[in-house]
């Protein structure tokens, strides 16, 4: 490799990488930081993209101690049906996410596809279990 | 647990998630081409039918499928819902056969014909038999929700009288909740709600959208008076989706005659369960108690594998080892294979390892090693709940029901959706070993009154009151389990608080609330309805 080259890399590996302080770019396992109505909502939204459309209501607490999260067919019965839900044969269907950040992005990501739906206007944090844990991946 | 209870689970699970299938060799043809015919009693195996759809779904569906709809006609969905019964419904033989092209307007839609595809009879009480027919969109089905969290304030109010003078107050309370949070509590009563009284409020729209509210977020007044309390406070308390807790409380009460642990249990319904009960039972086994008091009140079922878990953790391996918690009926047709799944009918066990709804697999579960347990009841006292008591008493475990007569639910199903509906008919009793599943009017203690009398069994009537914190030795279904469990003796029996419908300012005359939560409070809590 040329020395051109090898200045090219450098200069290239400076702009991706960027300075010491920048945080890096993977995507770390994070928690809510404010969870709201608004938060809600998008986290609603985006469970519901990855289910292609079914309505998901994750409750307020969901993310917040944990940045995984398994998600289950609402078995509260209908009104008028009192007892409809009260015997459940087998074991339920799980639907697992996880609560992803890289830099200042959370991200909700899908085990099943792997897909990660950015969520606008939500803050989380890097959760305390993934920087111990990374402590020991270095 | 053996290799046969694990295979017994996965076939429970294969059942679960597998669509409806099988149905009986045809007599009719049917050809792609045209429309389904009806004869009467010839019944086509529902598979010519299956997703034959007025509007057939496109795209992709929840597991990342296609849906398999296609172009039909609601006469399509109508000979399904027709044929699917006639194979599955636990008394086919019970449904008037009638043919769907020439249903009245009233049943047009194959939701309204699927309405009129069920028995007639009545329990012994005079209530309806099927209790449970029921059709919902698909969507609404297959809602997602995170550790059973409902849309509430977190706290569950009881309804003592929904007519003036009206009295409400609350049961229980989720931890982490907007109720939690304005320090709410058991035994506090309402006095207003976004400022009409309700005790005598006539403004019953604005009493039922304060009680029950629908969006995330929304926001409520209320004046309360905590128990005990003269003063009144205001809480302002904001609507979200809130985590349930399925143990709401465990303790040890040491008493002359040996130690009573007390167990809360409010729901088998989430995959928690299991973890809270693991944990649970082994706090309360390392104290050796001479007895049990459940308390199953508010429990409305769920998971028929935990229950069975919790058989085991009652009764341990001596008495429940290897013994049937449930046995499956189907319909006459059905004898030996499920129709559903095609899998061979295995009987339940008692459960005595972890199956991995919440903890680790094939771990052993504590257990108390007793062969009496006393279960507080209520008519919310539901479904797996009652399949628990049906259990123990079939390994003669003696079980005592101090309360109200249980809801009465021995059957199930395998909610099945057809061209975007989700149908739940009846399918299959539960039985236990003994071969006993007919309670259909529910277990009620052996000197139980009212309009509604299940099997009798050993035990006292006793009212709830909501005066004392759930747990307490002085809370009146507690304290009468223990009388009982000392002296053999019932307390005076008190007359249910039955409320007639229809009355000026009944909070249910609002249609709304008919099909909503109120009605079903009502009834959770165990008030007969004098028109029932």
């Amino acid at each position: 490799m040329s020395p051109l080259k090898i200045m090219l890399l450098v200069v290239a590996l400076v702009f991706q990488v960027g300075c010491g302080s920048t945080p890096p770019k993977q995507l770390q396992a994070a928690v809510l930081t404010q969870p709201s109505v608004a938060t809600s909502s998008v986290l609603n939204a985006a469970a519901s993209r990855a289910l292609n459309g079914v309505r998901v209501s994750l409750a307020r607490d969901a993310l917040t101690q944990s940045s995984d999260m398994q998600i289950e067919r609402m078995t509260q019965d209908p009104a008028s049906a009192r007892g409809l839900n009260g015997r459940l044969m087998g074991v339920p269907t799980v639907y697992r996410f996880s609560l992803k950040r890289r830099e200042s992005d959370c991200f909700l990501v899908y085990e099943k596809t792997g897909q990660a739906y950015p969520l606008e206007g939500v803050s989380c944090k890097v959760s305390a279990a993934w920087i111990e844990k990374s402590k020991f991946l270095v | 647990m053996s290799n046969k209870k694990l295979s017994i689970l996965f076939v429970l699970t294969a059942a679960l998630l597998s669509a409806c299938g099988g149905g009986e060799s045809s007599s009719q043809t049917v050809s792609n081409d045209s429309a389904p015919t009806w004869i009467q009693g010839v019944f086509a195996s529902e598979s010519n039918f299956k997703n034959r759809c007025e509007a057939p779904r496109t795209g992709i569906d929840i597991n990342g499928d296609s849906y398999t709809d296609q172009t039909g006609s609601k006469l399509y969905e109508k000979h399904w819902l027709r044929s699917w019964s006639n194979n599955t419904y636990l008394w086919y033989d019970e449904i008037v056969d009638s043919n769907p092209a020439t249903t009245p307007t009233a049943i047009s839609e194959p939701e309204d014909y699927f309405s009129t595809l069920k028995t007639t009879a009545l329990t012994t009480s005079g209530r309806a038999r099927d209790r449970f027919h029921f059709a919902q969109d698909t969507t609404e089905y297959q809602q997602q929700t995170s550790g059973g969290a409902t849309l509430s304030y977190g706290a569950r109010l009881s309804l003592l009288s929904a007519t003036p003078p009206r009295e409400a107050r609350i049961a229980y309370i989720e931890p982490n909740s907007p109720a939690a949070a304005a320090n709410l509590s058991r035994g506090a009563e309402i006095i207003t709600i976004d400022g009409v009284n309700f005790v005598n409020g006539a403004d019953t729209a604005t009493l039922n959208a304060g009680l029950f509210p629908k969006t995330d977020g929304e926001t409520h007044t209320f004046i309360v008076r905590d128990l005990g309390q003269t003063d009144t406070r205001t809480v302002v308390l904001q609507a979200q989706v809130v985590t349930s807790e399925p143990v709401k409380g465990t303790r040890v009460i040491n008493t002359p005659s040996g130690k009573v642990a007390y167990l809360a249990l409010n729901t088998f319904g989430t995959r928690s369960s299991e973890a809270a009960l693991v944990n649970a039972f082994t706090q309360l086994a390392a104290h050796a108690p001479d007895d049990l008091v459940i308390d199953l009140r508010y429990n409305g079922g769920g998971f028929l594998a935990i229950s069975a878990q919790l058989g085991h953790m009652i009764a341990g391996s001596a008495l429940s080892g290897g013994r049937v918690f449930e046995k499956t009926v189907f319909n006459s047709k059905h004898k030996t294979v499920n129709p559903v799944t095609g899998e061979a009918i295995n009987p339940l066990p008692f459960i005595d390892q972890t199956i991995g709804f919440s903890v680790t697999a094939s771990q052993s579960l504590p257990s108390l090693n007793l062969n009496r347990v006393f279960v507080l009841s209520s008519g919310s006292t539901c479904s797996a709940s009652e399949s628990l008591i049906n259990g123990l008493r079939g390994i003669d475990v003696d079980v005592v029901l101090i309360g109200g007569t249980t809801c009465g639910k021995p059957y199930a199903f395998y909610s099945t959706d057809n061209c975007g509906v989700t149908y739940s008919t009846i399918q299959f009793r539960g039985e236990n070993e003994k071969g006993f599943g007919d309670y259909a009017d529910g277990f009620s203690p052996i000197n139980a009154t009212g309009s509604v009398i299940g099997e009798r069994i050993q035990g006292c009537q006793v009212t709830e009151d909501i005066l004392h914190p759930l747990g307490d030795e002085q809370e009146i279904m507690l304290k009468a389990a223990l009388d009982y469990r000392e002296t053999g003796l019932c307390p005076a029996v008190v007359a249910e608080r039955g409320v007639a419908i229809d009355v000026e300012g009944d909070l249910r005359n609002d249609p709304r609330i008919i099909r909503r939560e109120l009605l079903e409070q009502i009834r959770m809590d165990n008030l007969r309805l004098a028109k029932q």
